[in-house]
């Protein structure tokens, strides 16, 4: 079975899932039984359960079963959870600034979890295709190294040609590209534009450099293009890591907003 | 409050700290050394200058079986050795007597469980944990609190009549002097046949560092394992496939008498594991079937002006057996090999002529028999397959092939978030057994994580046998034994062994008496004790990462889908 094959079961048994809910719910409503209620707890262990998730990866030396089985449940039981909200709410914004910030902050975890998700299914082939990959903790190091090899090449050129354009134009463009993380946003879309820009930077200079220097710029350039990966897996690796940042605090918040919403309830029916 | 800072130190582990036994007494080795094999082993004393050389071996081996060796008992009917089982070690039959038995039904072997901790243990220990990297519990090292590594006792082969009943011939029977599990032990692989005693028996049980000592210490030693080692294994070898499982006992004996073992490239290939030597060209005259013993061949294709590598060879493979039977049948294709073969490193071969085929094998094959070894047919166009054709390439050349346990990272998926890494290190004392990390091809990556190869090179040189494979297969490190040296580390062709500097609980570098850091060898060890097992794999959310046996083509090729 495909993984396509395998996503779609798993989405339609989320939507089945869904529908029994909201039938069974509803029937149960002609005996007495209060709708809008038992799916605000059934909502709430749902948002129990997808913070386990978190715990499970802590307590990975414990046999709880593998955490890509987990995380499968984690999904589908969010996108579940989604559903189930929007019928306790029946769709409508609610009305109490309590239950706002409970809305709010359920719906910032969640998104946050869809963006968390579609980033690590869209970036890996990325940084496959853009390759090399390299390790996130390592990306300072290489960067500084990337910088001192220019260096060394426009001292030893600036020495040998007794010209000094191509460090000028290193003071003037180059350096400040080197010396720190670049083009967050157009790395996050996997845009060419950083590409592009220096490309057209070098052709331009290019054409008032001597031959000796024209070298030097020819492996700059390939310096540079190390640079520009090395900025892109800085940028998708960020992304796909501190998205958790939010994600997480928004979760537990959620939890105990819905915790004191559930408690309220119960104190005034 | 004061903190200690006071460092803590201990003797710089040596080898032979640890005895295989803490049992083995010197009279009881004096005895022995009166016992063949070990009287023939001394040279004959004559004058001063032999007398001397004499002495000198004497001591040697006395040495070696003090540390090396132990004394076990066994009664009758009690397993020794199980047919697939791997052993470190050999034994030579003190008293008593001992049968080989080929094939037994695993049910009546009682098979090991795994050293697993137990949850509670496990996860005592992991909350237990202190919060610096690799630290050891000091005493630990104490030559005087050593602990034996206990043998599991007490398996009764069940059924006996039935067993020997269902063995297709006589089993061999080995008496007082005689030497077996040599094999296993010498060649870092899995046992050939299943040993029980056939009555009240000693044995003297040797590791495999000692046997080695013995067989450099004494040249006819040496030259009896070798003739012996030759002789056994070849029958057993030939004995483990199923092409040679129907022959009549005289065929057999006639294809074991008239095999010629080929072998290329040195037996300890990690020194040279780019090197490839070939042994068949593509279109020689078909001569012989080759039987793959030891090592890796990578089985290749002409193209155009090169060629590339269709497939590998690993042990019990056999090549050639299309065009022989070609041969045989009459076939006009049949005469020469459609393929070529090349050692990767070091390959160890059995060839059987064609005319010894043509008489003692072919005419006992079942059709369906044959159909089962016949060569796969394989692509006359690598571009048919491009990306599997490079895959391969990428294993061969890389000598990935080795790996039975390949940590395989798929990277369309993995997102860096190193929940493997943690896995592994909260397992491992705070500290990672392997780096999420390694050589690409597209987008798979073999980490930086041991293999346990089909042939451990790392355990060769390890001179306290700290290194080794547990009954299971993985290959581990007893970090007790361990001195420290190295060896192993510089074996591993895949740089999967690193060492690391140990402290104690408080977080204090352990030194020796000269103010040095003590190393262990630390690996992956596949968590074989651990309830989680592997934990790297267990925790990937994205199930990017998979410990494969690369031989399995198909599980690869249904993960990657
Ligand atoms: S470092 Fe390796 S070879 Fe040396 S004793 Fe330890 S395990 Fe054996
Ligand atoms: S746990 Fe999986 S996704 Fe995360 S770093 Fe390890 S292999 Fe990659």
């Amino acid at each position: 079975m495909t993984r396509t094959v395998k996503r779609t079961l798993k989405l339609l048994l989320t939507a089945a899932g869904l529908v029994v809910v909201y039938f069974l719910f509803d029937r149960l409503t002609h005996t007495g039984f209060q709708f809008h209620y038992a799916l605000g707890w059934l909502l709430f262990a749902c948002l129990l359960f997808l913070v386990c998730f978190n715990w499970r990866k802590k307590l990975n030396f414990l046999p709880i079963g593998k955490a890509a089985v987990w995380a499968q449940i984690h999904y589908y039981l969010g996108l579940f959870a989604l559903g189930l909200l929007l019928l306790h709410i029946d769709t409508v914004w609610p009305n109490g600034w309590f239950e706002r910030l409970l809305f709010v902050s359920l719906m910032i975890s969640l998104f946050s979890g869809v963006i968390g998700l579609l980033a690590s299914r869209i970036y890996p082939p990325v940084l496959v295709k853009r390759g090399p990959q390299v390790i996130y903790e390592r990306i300072p190091r290489y960067r500084r190294e990337v910088r001192q090899q220019v260096e060394n090449l426009l001292t030893d050129t600036v020495r040998e040609t007794k010209r000094t354009s191509l460090a000028d134009f290193y003071e003037a463009k180059l350096e400040p590209f080197l010396l720190s993380q670049q083009n967050f946003l157009h790395h996050a879309i996997d845009s060419p534009r950083p590409a592009h820009f220096w490309r057209r930077e070098f052709q331009a200079i290019r054409n008032y450099l001597s031959e000796g220097e024209q070298e030097a710029l020819d492996q700059i350039e390939q310096l540079v293009q190390r640079k520009i990966n090395l900025d892109l897996n800085a940028a998708l690796y960020q992304i796909m890591r501190y998205w958790l940042l939010i994600h997480i605090p928004f979760s537990y918040l959620t939890l105990v907003l819905a915790m004191t919403h559930g408690i309220q309830i119960e104190q005034y029916s | 409050m004061t903190e200690d800072n006071t460092p803590t130190q201990i003797k710089r582990p040596k080898k032979w700290d640890h005895a295989f036994s803490a049992e083995m007494a010197p009279d009881q080795v004096a005895s022995l050394l009166e016992r063949e094999p070990f009287v023939s082993m001394v040279p004959p004393s004559g004058d001063s200058g032999t007398d001397a050389k004499a002495e000198k071996v004497r001591g040697k081996i006395q040495d070696i079986l003090l540390n090396e060796s132990r004394l076990l008992n066994f009664e009758k009917d009690e397993v020794i050795v199980r047919q697939g089982d791997y052993g470190a070690t050999a034994y030579f039959i003190v008293s008593g007597n001992v049968s080989v038995l080929f094939n037994v039904d695993k049910s009546a072997l009682g098979r090991g469980q795994a050293p697993q901790k137990s949850l509670w243990a496990h996860v005592k220990r992991v909350l237990s944990n202190p919060s610096t990297p690799e630290a050891r519990d000091p005493e630990q090292y104490d030559p005087a609190g050593a602990t034996e590594e206990r043998l599991q006792q007490g398996v009764f082969l069940q059924d006996v009549p039935r067993v020997i009943a269902a063995q297709k011939y006589d089993p061999d029977e080995m008496g007082p002097g005689e030497i077996f599990g040599e094999i296993g032990a010498l060649s870092r692989s899995i046992r050939s046949a299943t040993i029980i005693a056939t009555c009240k028996t000693q044995l003297l049980e040797i590791k495999w560092q000692g046997l080695r000592d013995l067989l450099q210490v004494s040249k006819p030693f040496r030259e009896s394992v070798d003739r012996v080692y030759r002789e056994r294994s070849l029958r057993s070898h030939l004995l483990s496939l199923d092409l040679f499982q129907k022959l009549p006992e005289s065929a057999l004996q006639a294809l074991v008498d008239g095999a010629e073992f080929v072998s290329v490239g040195k037996r300890d290939w990690n020194t040279n594991a780019g090197d490839t030597t070939p042994i068949v060209n593509e279109g020689d005259y078909a001569s012989a079937l080759l039987i793959l013993r030891s090592g890796f061949a990578k089985k290749t294709k002409a193209y155009g002006h090169s060629e590339y590598t269709i497939s590998y060879l690993s042990k019990g493979d056999v090549f050639g057996l299309d065009e022989m039977l070609g041969a045989y049948q009459g076939a006009n294709t049949g005469n020469s090999y459609q393929n070529g073969i090349a050692a990767l490193g070091y390959t160890d071969m059995i060839s059987l002529p064609g005319s010894l085929c043509d008489k003692h094998l072919f005419p006992h094959l079942e059709a369906e028999a044959l159909g089962v070894h016949i060569n796969k047919p394989t692509s006359g166009d690598p571009l048919e397959d491009t990306k599997k054709n490079q895959l391969m390439d990428f294993f061969v050349d890389e000598r990935f092939i080795n790996g039975t346990e390949t940590m395989l990272i798929n990277l369309d998926r993995c997102t860096g978030c190193d929940d493997c890494v943690r896995a592994c290190a909260t397992n491992h004392d705070n500290n990672p057994r392997f780096i999420r990390h390694g050589k690409q091809f597209e987008n798979i990556m073999v980490a930086n994580a041991c293999m346990h190869c089909a042939d451990p090179v790392c355990m060769i040189g390890c001179p306290t046998g700290a290194i080794h494979r547990s009954e299971n297969g993985e290959v581990v490190i007893n970090d007790t034994t361990c001195i420290g040296c190295q060896t192993c580390a510089n074996s591993c062709p895949y740089d999967n062994i690193r060492m690391v500097e140990i402290r104690d609980q408080k977080g204090h570098y352990i030194l020796d008496e000269q103010m040095r850091p003590i190393n262990k060898a630390t690996k992956c060890d596949l968590c074989y004790d651990n309830p989680v097992s592997p934990a790297c794999q267990n925790a990937c959310p994205h199930d990017a990462l998979r410990r494969v046996n690369l031989a399995d083509e198909e599980a690869i090729k249904d993960w990657l889908k």
